[in-house]
């Protein structure tokens, strides 16, 4: 009774080819989903900092990598960190302001790391591989509400 | 700002490869500051998400409702998905268990004009995939409509979920998640079955099953 992979996917193509063209996706869908998102992130509760100072200072140590401070801001929040490059990664140090107390998630390169606030808006990551980063901060527990900062490279 | 190159690149071979693929790279490339890439991601999934909500017979307006829900979902959310690979998934599931609420709540049982669509079928030039170009297009809609309503559920959704659930399918299906898989072959052999009785035929050969 089984039929082999090939039929089954044959069946399935033919099958998406008749409802696509019995029951296509209407013309403004894409154009509406795309404008509520724009409204829907305007109103949202996560606040955007933008990269606004970068400093490089050169390393001390012969064969280490730079040190860069990066600083974030969107005028009334602020988050600095300092990167600095070791043999298995970046270490990353940073400091919120005002304080933020909930997870700090770091996404490079579609890895996610994530850490606890320590005191006073003080986070930390190690080993973080190069590439494309972003820190989001949580507040008041809701993943919908809190910061981003960045986009930034490691 | 940097690897737009890049970006352009991936667009051009995006043609060919499957939504779930496409649609983690945009939200990856989103969630790095590429504005443009919610583009991409939209038009990458909102297809899939169309004729998933619409295999649960909602009209038109409920389905663009649903999809809409999904995406504001979506944004009040997406700090919390863990794995930028699985988006596809998130946003099927999220918008499959709208569609089956809103279903349940309306009642709904005619959704698509039966005698509309058979037209449409028998008028429009087909598809130009291979495969569907030898096919008998209103005699594979014929079938289709043979078939059970959950039986035409679960095909159109794993046509398009290129990485159907099946735990939270049948879930939603109120099935066991072992009858899952033998539920599918057994409606595609209904289907083939009912092609094969009208001399129909799909790829090249004959859909009669086994015989």
């Amino acid at each position: 009774m089984s039929m082999d992979r090939t039929s089954d996917d044959e069946t399935f193509a033919a099958l998406r080819a008749m409802w696509r063209q019995a029951d296509p996706v209407p013309a403004d869908l894409d154009g509406s989903v795309l404008a509520l998102i724009d409204a829907e992130l305007i109103t949202s509760d996560v606040a955007l900092l933008e990269l606004i100072d970068e400093h490089t200072r050169a390393a001390t140590v012969r064969g280490a990598g730079d040190e860069r401070t990066l600083r974030f801001s969107d005028g009334t929040r602020e988050v600095l960190i300092r990167i600095v490059p070791g043999p298995h990664g970046a270490r990353i140090d940073g400091w919120s302001v005002p304080t933020v107390d909930g997870a700090v998630t770091l996404r490079c390169d579609g890895r996610r790391h994530e850490t606890s606030a320590m005191t006073a808006g003080r986070f930390a990551f190690n080993g973080v591989p190069d590439g494309a980063a972003t820190l989001w901060f949580e507040v008041g527990g809701a993943p919908s509400a809190g910061w981003k900062a960045g986009p930034f490279t490691i | 700002m940097g690897g737009s190159a890049d970006s352009v690149e991936v667009r051009q071979t995006s043609v060919s490869r499957p939504p779930w693929a496409v649609a983690a790279d945009a939200f990856r490339e989103w969630l790095d500051g590429d504005r443009g890439a919610m583009d991409r991601l939209v038009s990458a999934m909102n297809p899939v998400l169309w004729h998933v909500v619409r295999a649960y017979r909602l009209d038109e307006a409920s389905a663009k409702d649903v999809i809409q829900d999904t995406w504001v979902a979506f944004v009040r959310s997406y700090g919390s998905i863990d794995d930028p690979q699985a988006i596809s998934s998130w946003l099927t599931v999220t918008a499959r268990r709208t569609a089956w609420r809103t279903a349940k709540q309306a009642s709904v049982q005619v959704a698509t004009e039966t005698d509309e669509l058979e037209q449409t079928m028998e008028t429009e030039p087909p598809a130009e995939d291979a495969a569907v170009a030898r096919l008998d297009q209103s005699a594979l809609w014929r079938g289709v409509q043979a078939l059970s309503e959950r039986c035409q559920r679960l095909l159109r959704i794993v046509a398009f979920d290129g990485r159907p659930d099946y735990r939270r399918i049948a879930e939603d299906l109120g099935m066991p998640i072992g009858s899952i898989g033998p539920t599918r072959a057994r409606c595609l052999d209904k289907l083939r079955a009912a092609l094969a009785l009208g001399g129909s035929t799909l790829g090249g050969s004959t859909l009669g099953g086994a015989s």
